[in-house]
């Protein structure tokens, strides 16, 4: 009979103390991250329950705003009253003609066509345009002349018509124009 | 990895998110905060509104009256106030007296047709709701608002202009059929008090 040895007792010993080290910290490391997930995620749903606000969701009925109903007759040419857009100031650009603006004519305005004048307060014509329908507007114009930096006092006129052209009720609106260094970004 | 230990990971993650989620919310509810901002409008964003006025009026041979008003929804700065008055050109300007002393009349008048040179014409005197006069030499003012609404104590007007025949009209003159027209134009200014 052969004496089995078992070949290299205390290496295997070794290995096997090795391996479940091993084992171990391999457990412990990935019991510290799902400790650290789990704390991640109770965080942000935490956070998520916080923030909401049921009174924040949105409505299911909204719809597009509907243009208002046209109280005048079908039979009217223009509407009763006039809507003449009024600011306190307006910011351009010194030293250069092309200016962005803002200039519009409610559409509310129904047939009644806006020509409008922008001039300083001593008369300076700055720039003056064609017909604008009731619910269009003009973002860029060309002035006259360039102003250099500073504060003027202007005004903007504004001569309505009817479609067919005959005058109506208009407005003298004077307001503070600030012409500016333009920055280079 | 053997079912043991993946129960063990699954428990701590549970166990851990409902850990800090319970912590957080409690921690939460006992420091309810509020966010306090103040964002300071540009110059162009300040002070806008729409002015209405009537388009055209329709008078009888007596007068009749219109209104002036703010459309709804204006958004003006706390000490900001828009005065609404009639341009001065509204008017007709006739000059009398020496070369030492002139006297100037404002007249409201609306021509036959329009026509400033027509002989025909119905001439209006023009008063606030307040029963005062509307003229160049006195007063044109016709409507002040205010961020609290219509500022009344200004000038007492709530904007309605009343016109009434006055005398020296010449329209009954006319034996035909026509339309005595003229415009009016609006200044409107506004300013911090």
């Amino acid at each position: 009979m052969n004496n089995i040895k078992p070949e290299n007792t205390s290496e295997n010993t070794s290995n096997q103390n090795k391996k479940s080290g091993k084992n171990f910290i391999v457990i412990i490391l990935i019991s510290l991250v799902m400790i650290i997930a789990g704390v991640a995620v109770g965080f942000f749903i935490s956070n998520q329950m916080n923030k909401g606000n049921p009174d924040k969701e949105y409505d299911s009925n909204v719809q597009d705003i509907r243009q208002d109903n046209d109280t005048t007759s079908s039979s009217e040419e223009y509407a009763e009253n006039i809507s003449i857009p009024c600011w306190d100031t307006m910011i351009m650009e010194a030293d250069q003609t092309e200016q962005e603006v803002n200039f519009y004519n409610p559409e509310k305005n129904k047939g009644c066509d806006f020509q409008l004048t922008l001039a300083l307060d001593d008369g300076t014509e700055l720039w003056k345009s064609q017909l604008i329908p009731n619910g269009k507007a003009i973002y860029n114009i060309t002035l006259n002349q360039a102003l250099q930096a500073g504060t003027y006092k202007a005004k903007i006129k504004y001569d309505c018509f009817t479609t067919d052209g005959k005058s109506l009720n208009g407005s003298v609106m004077n307001f503070n124009l600030i012409m500016e260094e333009k920055t280079n970004e | 990895m053997n079912k043991k230990h993946l129960r063990l990971y699954i428990a701590l993650f549970l166990v851990s998110m409902l850990i800090s989620a319970t912590a957080i919310m409690a921690y939460a509810a006992n420091q309810q905060t509020t966010t306090v901002t103040y964002t300071a409008l540009s110059p162009e964003e300040k002070n806008h509104y729409e002015v209405v006025i009537p388009s055209a009026i329709q008078l009888n041979a007596d007068g009749g009256s219109m209104t002036v008003s703010v459309a709804d929804g204006y958004e003006l700065e706390s000490d900001y106030q828009v005065n609404v008055s009639i341009s001065a050109d509204s008017w007709e300007k006739i000059t009398s007296g020496t070369s030492l002393s002139t006297t100037s009349t404002y007249n409201y008048k609306l021509h036959l047709n329009g026509d400033k040179s027509s002989p025909y014409y119905l001439k209006l005197d023009l008063t606030t709701s307040t029963g005062k006069a509307i003229t160049p030499s006195t007063s044109t003012k016709v409507l002040c608002f205010r961020q609290t609404g219509i500022y009344s104590e200004a000038n007492g007007s709530d904007g309605t202009i009343t016109f009434t025949r006055a005398a020296g009209s010449t329209d009954k003159n006319y034996k035909e059929a026509g339309d005595f027209s003229g415009t009016l134009t609006f200044n409107i200014s506004g300013s911090y008090y």
